[in-house]
């Protein structure tokens, strides 16, 4: 899980491109593994490997399309690079608005591909540190008491601590002290950032 | 010979003698005795020489004088039959009656024969039965009455007679076996006679004709004045002149019948007009026959016309009694009323570069006998070329010759349309190709795609390796390998398009079927790989040759399978096959099978799938089953459909095996 070195997947059902792929991945460090068909690589995927995915649009059985579905439909983050033929343009605009990292017509310069992957890793990075810090938030938000979860929400709407005292029936006092440990509890600096880690609460329940 | 007759006899006999009033003057100036020893003489003599046979009986028939023609005629002395009854001389039953007869004379006075005279029997001594006419008279006299009698041998009159009437009775059975009808009017127009046939014709018995006026009451009424002026010209005009005519006769039932008339003038005696004979023949019914024939001949004519098939007969080799209809005559720009027209003129006319060929054939046929067909080319007398097909059967015939009878058939419109179709054919099949072609350049596109996109990766990636400081160069080796195997790769896909597109010559050549559809391959395993469609190529191995249209065929073939690769896009991926087969059926022919497994033709437009514009594809020009259909037909094969188990659909091509 915490794997920190990406990898490339590459899936192309033409092996020259398959392992010319892999080759130019190597020349610049990067690992990669590839497979012949979408099948195979759905069977092989592991949510937890960080890295990217170099998809080929058309491909006999599952094709490049179908694939993303099924990887959106798992709730999988990782980046999809879409490498097209020549006349698959429908095809990529299609894979873009379904959440395509990007794509490329063959032949590419290998710069552009490279920029692409670069790029892809640094989101896919990314996205696993926010998911990373969002399991830390869950898991602090776990700790709290109900009475906690209760003085959170009302916090992060706003409300001042005498109407919180008001509502909850208890002194201005205790509403300090629950306030306090919420804080400490979440790890929060400010009430800025607490008003973050709710958001992000609510946006992955 | 007159014999001596009694004493007694002679006075009466003297009587009796007034028939010659000479021999009475001359009589009267001589002696008493000596006047009647004279006159015995004289009587005798007479007697003697007359011609006809005279015989005197007495009152109770027996014989006093009988001479010398009497003994000639009936065989008997005059001695031996005188004092005879003359019975003697009649075959029963008169010999027995003959007494009766004389006495009931005698008796009533009423004369049966006497003084009138008859034609009877009369018998031979020998007992022959001979015809004679006979007179008597009667004696008067102081005695009982006497009687002479007058016999004439009528034997040849009478078969005079018979043969007279013997011939007129042949003469009208003939009439009547000839079914002529025969009609004599008078001056006046009036029936005297008319035969049996002409009772029959017009429908009324003999007796209610004769008298009848023949106009008014047996012509029809819009030919009468006709028949006016017809009898009127008969009476008027020389009178050895036959006039022929036809005209209508009314049956009594009111049905006209047309008779064919021949009159001439009677003159009786020679050049006095007495009537006129008419000698008819009902022709109604030859009439019509005669119509019909002329109207199944015009209309047979009119048939050849319209179909411009010509027919013929002709006898082989001296060509008498040839038959050429008048459109034969015409579909080789012959006039039937001018020109004369046989074999050996038509093969005269053969194009000269289907002389040679034609020739063998027609002199093959001739030897084999039976049926035989011949398609050539004529150039007619103006220089226009036809297309003729002659479809004919040789049979041998008496006088050992041969009897060719056969249609000659103008097929040039014919094969000018199947030009045209060939052409326009070739035109669609032309415009499907580039139409196909700019479809596939988009997977050709795809698949040149691949290679390139390896080759510029692994020189890229190579380059980047070089760059490195801990450079593997197998890795750079394998690279630099397999750019160049991409690069044959590209090549050989471009080298496959170009035999594809170079292919442009229509002609048919001995092909093998696995080889075209090899050359296929690439193609459709571009498109289906672009549609992920599995295509599985199942081709039986030594399969006898045909004879194709090598870039038609293959545009069939690659259009079936598109069609399928088109129809199995309902399916999911992964799920999609179809199968191209080859097989050999029987010894004739091969059969290639595209087979799918996608939803099938839809029942409703089974019976018109191939008909052109028929589509069930929203962009489709609904063309390219059609004209799959009619290439395939245009190389004697067949192309057809049916539902593909357990489901999709399967196109059938077969095509015919070259022969040897």
């Amino acid at each position: 899980m915490n794997d920190t070195r990406p990898t490339v997947f590459v899936v192309d059902d033409d092996d020259a491109v398959r392992s010319a792929l892999r080759l130019l991945l190597k020349s610049v460090g990067l690992s990669a593994v590839t497979y012949a068909s979408a099948q195979e690589f759905l069977d092989a995927y592991d949510p937890t490997r960080p890295g990217c995915v170099i998809l080929d649009v058309r491909m006999p059985g599952m094709s490049g399309l179908e694939l993303q579905e099924q990887l959106n439909l798992r709730g999988a983050t990782i980046p999809v690079i879409f490498i097209t033929g020549h006349g698959d343009i429908p095809m990529a605009v299609e894979a873009m608005q379904h959440g395509a990292f990007d794509f490329l017509q063959k032949p590419f310069r290998d710069q552009e591909l490279l920029d692409r992957v670069q790029r892809a890793l640094e989101k896919d990075r990314a996205v696993r540190e926010s998911l990373r810090a969002s399991e830390r938030i869950r898991e602090r938000y776990e700790t709290l008491t109900p009475r906690e979860r209760e003085v959170l929400r009302l916090v992060t709407a706003g409300k001042p601590n005498k109407i919180m005292a008001a509502d909850l029936g208890v002194s201005q006092r205790t509403v300090e002290i629950h306030r306090a440990r919420v804080m400490e509890k979440m790890g929060a600096d400010s009430l800025a950032q607490l008003v973050r880690m709710v958001m992000d609460l609510e946006r992955r329940p | 010979m007159l014999r001596q007759t009694p004493e007694s006899a002679a006075p009466a006999t003297a009587e009796t003698a007034e028939p010659t009033p000479a021999h009475t003057t001359t009589a009267a100036q001589a002696e008493p005795a000596d006047e009647r020893r004279r006159y015995s003489a004289e009587l005798e003599a007479l007697l003697d020489a007359a011609v006809d046979a005279v015989i005197i009986i007495d009152h109770r028939g027996r014989i006093e004088v009988f001479n010398r023609a009497a003994e000639r005629l009936f065989g008997y002395k005059a001695e031996e039959i005188i004092g005879q009854n003359v019975s003697l001389l009649m075959p029963e039953p008169h010999r027995r009656q003959h007494d009766a007869y004389i006495q009931r004379y005698l008796e009533s006075g009423i004369p049966h024969i006497v003084g009138i005279g008859r034609e009877v029997d009369a018998q031979r001594r020998d007992g022959t039965v001979f015809p004679v006419s006979l007179s008597v008279g009667r004696i008067a006299g102081p005695g009982p009455a006497r009687f002479v009698g007058f016999v004439q041998d009528i034997t040849v009159r009478r078969e005079a007679v018979a043969a007279a009437q013997r011939e007129r009775d042949r003469a009208n059975a003939y009439l009547e076996a000839a079914q002529t009808i025969l009609v004599a009017l008078d001056l006046d127009g009036r029936v005297t006679m008319i035969n049996r046939k002409g009772c029959e014709v017009v429908g009324i018995p003999e007796d209610a004709l004769f008298g009848c006026e023949w106009i008014s009451t047996v012509v029809a009424p819009e030919d009468r004045s006709k028949v006016e002026a017809l009898l009127r010209d008969i009476v008027e005009g020389p009178a050895d002149r036959a006039h022929s005519c036809e005209y209508h006769v009314l049956r009594d039932d009111g049905e006209p019948r047309l008779v064919a008339w021949r009159c001439i003038a009677v003159c009786s005696p020679p050049g006095t007009v007495t009537g006129i004979l008419c000698s008819g023949e009902d022709v109604t019914e030859q009439r019509l026959n005669e119509r019909m024939l002329e109207r199944t001949r015009a209309l047979l004519e009119e048939a050849q016309s319209i179909a411009r098939i010509g027919n013929f007969e002709v006898y082989l080799p001296d060509g008498r009694h040839d038959y050429w209809s008048p459109e034969a005559y015409r579909i080789c720009g012959l006039d039937p009323e001018r020109d004369v027209f046989n074999m050996e003129r038509m093969l005269s006319m053969v194009h000269p570069d289907d002389r040679d060929q034609a020739l063998r054939l027609f002199r093959q046929s001739i030897e084999r006998e039976g049926p035989a067909t011949l398609a050539c080319r004529l150039v007619l007398a103006n220089g226009s070329v036809r297309h003729v097909e002659t479809r004919y059967q040789v049979a041998a015939a008496p006088g050992g010759r041969r009897r060719i009878a056969g249609t000659l058939h103008d097929v040039t419109e014919a094969v000018h349309a199947a030009e045209e179709a060939r052409r326009a054919q070739e035109r669609m099949t032309h415009v499907l190709r580039l139409a196909t072609m700019g479809e596939m350049a988009a997977g050709i596109a795809h698949e040149i795609n691949q290679p390139l996109a390896a080759i510029t990766t692994y020189c890229q990636a190579c380059e980047r390796l070089l760059e490195r400081d801990d450079v593997d160069l197998d890795d750079v080796r394998e690279a630099l390998r397999q750019t160049a195997a991409q690069a044959l790769r590209a090549g050989e896909i471009i080298r496959r398009l170009r035999s594809l597109v170079r292919n442009q010559d229509t002609e048919r050549v001995p092909a093998s079927i696995n080889a075209l559809i090899e050359e296929l391959v690439a193609l459709i395993e571009t498109d289906a790989r672009m549609h992920d469609v599995r295509v599985t190529f199942d081709l039986a191995p030594a399969l006898p040759q045909v004879l194709v249209d090598r870039v038609q065929i293959q545009q069939v073939l690659l259009n079936l399978v598109r069609n399928a690769i088109e129809a199995l896009q309902s399916l999911p991926s992964g799920r999609r096959d179809i199968t191209v087969r080859t097989e050999a059926v029987g010894q004739e022919e091969i059969e290639i099978t595209i087979s799918d497994n996608g939803p099938g033709v839809d029942p409703a437009i089974l019976d018109r799938m191939f008909h052109p514009f028929c589509t069930t594809k929203p962009s489709g020009t609904g063309l390219g089953l059609s004209i799959s259909h009619t290439i395939v037909h245009a190389h004697k094969g067949t192309l057809s459909y049916r539902a593909n188990v357990p489901n999709g659909a399967c196109f059938i091509v077969r095509l015919p095996v070259l022969a040897e």
